[in-house]
């Protein structure tokens, strides 16, 4: 018997707009049907929006707002669906542990994680303070917690990303449960962290039988970890199969054009591909920066040296906390650096003084101004929600004084030029995907013209299959209009698809630089070949990447 | 950390000072000639400028100004300035006594309406706030929503009134005489005697407040129900009590600190009304009989006592917030 089971599964939202009898026609996932064997693993697969988290939220209950659910989902044999709320309490937590994706909103920010942990034990069983507190210490020491006492006692906001999700791994696994969920648990993590919680997950899993859900975009991450894979689009089953049937046999079209785009991103850019680099546009020499906070003062990078040549892609890569964001805002001229020298065509950035991040950005030559230009990550936060897409295009273009029949002029072109239809122009951000936002935003960095855009984690929030999209406009971009690009990321794949030269930024410094397929192919330091060697691939025979 | 502290509690001194100051010109300018009103109605002009003299009103303004901040003329053998120990706020011409000893007196009565005040306004607030956020649009988020409305737009005298009336008038006619209609009794009297004189005052000032903060908690528990964190105490199988009246609730503290703090301050400093309706002796009724008598030391003493309540809370307020949010 199966140990968990989704029996033609739909779940539908209210749909305020249709009439009240119809409010709940449309179905967000549609009669799916997959099952999980005790001690397997199963990966749920698919871009953002094909269910795949919606609907196991669903199923658990967790999902809030207004929604309807058709069909079964069988634990054992207790349907979830049915089931009185209290006993549906009783089995999660108990036999169905949760992962999430990001640990750091996961996590109860104002209760220490020690308490956080207790809280499933005292809910589920009867052991007295002390057992708790005992049982407690050796969770976080099994899932890799130093000094599990002291730890016990901190807050999460005073842990590592990786250390917070193996917190929540702990709180998952506190009573052994027979099923974890595990919603993209490793996506808001750096590489090399997720490589160890990826370990940590199959350690357990081989030690308790413990069967695991995982759900992921990543079919990279997947192929290490799933025994069998189901593949959503749409909130529809596209094809399920075993792992090595599904990569090596494909029976549907959209698996093979995941997998491709899954592949397509971990192939390194070749040198002479044709584009023409000018001479050096910007130069940048000794840059540091420090961040003081009370006492303490933090070097976020020091002593940079590098340079990005006219129509160049250099790309800055780097985990958390190397630095690599700290040189993104100095070039865009957000913040000042504290010495070093930074010019950009020859103008020179002001150096020194106390501005920060977040503060009121230092003055800025008006020439500087318009020939650097940022893209950031979060295209949902990046627009303003309250104005049309035409006039997110063209706010920096009035704020330099531009007519209002050359806005609309050239609005109009780096629309055409960003593949962003006329249509749009008049939408506002909500009607809008991911991969279209991006669009917009780069739109609005190139409407000034500027010789050089900075793109902070431009993909970081977007699907594989949009994030190639927008690798292949960022190089047409490139191509046509001659324009540099500082491309920072902490995904190497993407970095290693786009630049031509990479800066890899480690913990103590900057690793290396050099010509992308150099640094891919033989890196000259030891850090950036762990980097590489922590990136999952999917051309891992699945022999190697078993367990 | 020190560094902020001391800054901090000179800011504090500062605000203090700068609202006595202003209190100080403000009674310069609206109490013209207080001998006058002191003397009996036929004195000579004579026996006005000797009382005068003996207040020290009939120096020019620097010097009485000199004379409350640093050191005065002793008044009846009171000495006056705040630099004497203990620091003096004057004598009272009305009352015939020093200020300090004054709202000495009158501080117990106030503080215990606050206190209990304070209790049943957060109890029932956070119970009606958490309650109605968990069923947002449910029958009791619209119950308490009336609720709140009725009593934002009542003024606390028409809400004492009613509650006289109906408590008071109503079940005593009935023959039940339970709750007294006005008067106070100290703590160190008989507690039971200084709750039950309270019980109406408490509820006057609770309701007002229970109908802002029962909002206030409400919107901010709904703003955290949306976390991600709430998400996993509900995957953990915590009952819903755990989960909105543990996590949800303490990640939604702040706005009601900060609120709590400053409403807690302003009834500490003198719930005028209140008092007045329920004949309690404390600092709001002594602050009406000064400012209508003219009792310009009085006035000075009240508005910087009211002023230091308010700063020490809002710095503890900050405190609280800073050692939660410096945990995160």
């Amino acid at each position: 018997m199966p140990l968990f089971q989704l029996d033609a599964f739909s779940v539908s939202f209210a749909d305020p707009g249709l009439p009240q009898r119809h409010r709940f026609a449309l179905d967000t996932v549609h009669e799916l049907s997959y099952s999980v064997e005790p001690g397997e693993t199963v990966a749920i697969v698919g871009e953002s929006g094909s269910g795949k988290s919606v609907s196991l939220l669903a199923a658990t209950g967790l999902l809030d707002g207004d929604i309807r659910t058709r069909g079964r989902v069988l634990f054992r044999d207790h349907d979830l669906l049915s089931l009185p709320q209290a006993s549906r309490r009783r089995i999660l937590g108990k036999e169905i542990g949760f992962v999430f994706q990001d640990p750091q909103s996961n996590l109860h920010p104002f209760m220490t994680i020690g308490a956080q942990i207790e809280e499933v034990l005292t809910e589920h069983t009867s052991l007295n303070r002390t057992a708790r507190r005992r049982r407690v210490l050796e969770l976080l020491g099994e899932v890799g917690i130093p000094r599990p006492e002291e730890k016990a006692q901190h807050h999460p906001g005073h842990l590592s990303g990786g250390q917070r999700q193996r917190v929540m791994i702990a709180m998952a696994i506190a009573l052994n449960p027979a099923l974890i969920i595990a919603d993209e648990p490793t996506t808001a993590l750096d590489v090399s962290v997720q490589a160890g919680i990826l370990d940590l997950l199959t350690r357990l899993q081989a030690e308790h039988g413990t069967a695991i859900v995982f759900v992921s975009h990543d079919l990279a991450v997947v192929s290490r970890i799933a025994d069998r894979v189901v593949v959503l689009k749409g909130g529809r089953l596209v094809e399920t199969g075993t792992r090595d049937e599904l990569y090596e046999n494909p029976r549907e079209q959209y698996t093979r054009d995941l997998l491709e785009a899954s592949r397509a991103r971990i192939r390194p850019r070749a040198a002479r591909d044709g584009i023409r680099i000018g001479p050096p546009l910007l130069e940048v020499t000794g840059l540091t920066k420090h961040y003081r906070r009370g006492r303490r003062t933090t070097t976020a990078i020091e002593g940079l040296d590098f340079t990005v040549g006219e129509g160049e892609i250099v790309g800055v890569v780097g985990e958390s906390g190397s630095g690599k964001s700290t040189v993104g805002t100095i070039v865009a001229g957000l913040q000042t650096a504290d010495a070093g020298s930074i010019t950009l065509a020859g103008h020179p950035y002001p150096v020194g003084g106390r501005h920060r991040a977040g503060t009121t950005a230092p003055h800025l030559a008006p020439e500087l101004r318009r020939s650097v230009q940022l893209v950031f990550q979060d295209p949902f936060a990046s627009l303003n929600p309250r104005r049309t897409v035409f006039q997110s295009i063209a706010a920096p273009l009035e704020a330099h004084g531009w007519s209002r029949a050359a806005v609309r002029e050239r609005v109009a072109e780096v629309a055409r030029r960003t593949v962003v239809d006329e249509v749009l122009l008049e939408r506002y951000p909500v009607a809008l995907s991911g991969g279209q936002k991006q669009r917009i935003a780069i739109a609005r960095a190139l409407a000034l013209g500027p010789r050089l855009v900075v793109a902070d984690e431009p993909l970081a929030a977007l699907d594989v299959t949009t994030q190639v999209e927008i690798i292949e406009l960022i190089l047409s971009l490139q191509q046509t209009l001659g324009t540099a690009f500082l491309f920072i990321s902490h995904d190497l794949g993407v970095v290693a698809s786009i630049a031509q030269r990479v800066i890899v930024l480690g913990p103590d410094g900057v690793a290396e630089i050099g010509r992308t397929e150099q640094v891919f192919t033989e890196p000259r330091s030891e850090y950036t070949g762990s980097l590489l060697a922590a990136i999952p691939r999917l051309d891992d025979s699945p022999a190697e990447a078993s367990r | 950390m020190t560094s902020y502290l001391t800054t901090r509690v000179v800011r504090m001194l500062i605000t203090v000072l700068a609202v006595v100051l202003v209190t100080f010109f403000l009674t310069q300018i609206a109490f013209s000639n207080p001998a006058r009103n002191l003397a009996p109605p036929n004195a000579s002009a004579e026996t006005i400028q000797a009382i005068a003299r003996a207040y020290g009103i009939d120096r020019p303004w620097p010097e009485q100004l000199f004379g409350y901040f640093v050191k005065g003329p002793d008044i009846q053998g009171t000495p006056t300035g705040l630099l004497n120990w203990p620091p003096s706020l004057g004598y009272s011409y009305q009352e015939q006594r020093p200020v300090t000893e004054l709202l000495l007196e009158k501080i117990p009565a106030t503080l215990s309406l606050a206190a209990g005040a304070f209790v049943l306004w957060i109890g029932f607030s956070v119970l009606f706030g958490v309650l109605a956020a968990r069923r947002q649009g449910g029958v009791l988020d619209k119950i308490t929503s009336a609720f709140s409305y009725t009593f934002l737009s009542l003024p606390t005298f028409v809400t004492g009134m009613l509650l006289i009336y109906v408590l008071f008038y109503q079940l005593s006619l009935a023959g039940f005489r339970f709750f007294p209609s006005s008067g106070y009794v100290p703590i160190t009297e008989s507690v039971g005697e200084w709750a039950r004189h309270l019980i109406l005052p408490w509820l006057t000032l609770a309701l007002a407040e229970i109908a802002i903060f029962q909002r206030v908690i409400r919107s901010s528990v709904l703003e955290v129900v949306g976390q991600d964190y709430i998400r996993t105490a509900k995957a953990k199988g915590l009952p819903d009590r755990r989960v909105y009246f543990g996590h949800a609730l303490s990640g939604a503290l702040n706005p009601v600190l900060t609120l709590g703090g400053i409403e807690l301050a302003a009834i500490i400093g003198g719930a005028v009304i209140t008092e007045q309706v329920f004949g309690i002796d404390g600092i709001g009724r002594l602050a009406v009989s000064a400012a209508s008598s003219g009792d310009a030391p009085v006035v000075i003493g009240i508005t910087l006592f009211s002023a230091m309540v308010f700063v020490v809370a809002t710095f503890a307020v900050d405190l609280i917030t800073y050692a939660r949010s410096s945990r995160q």
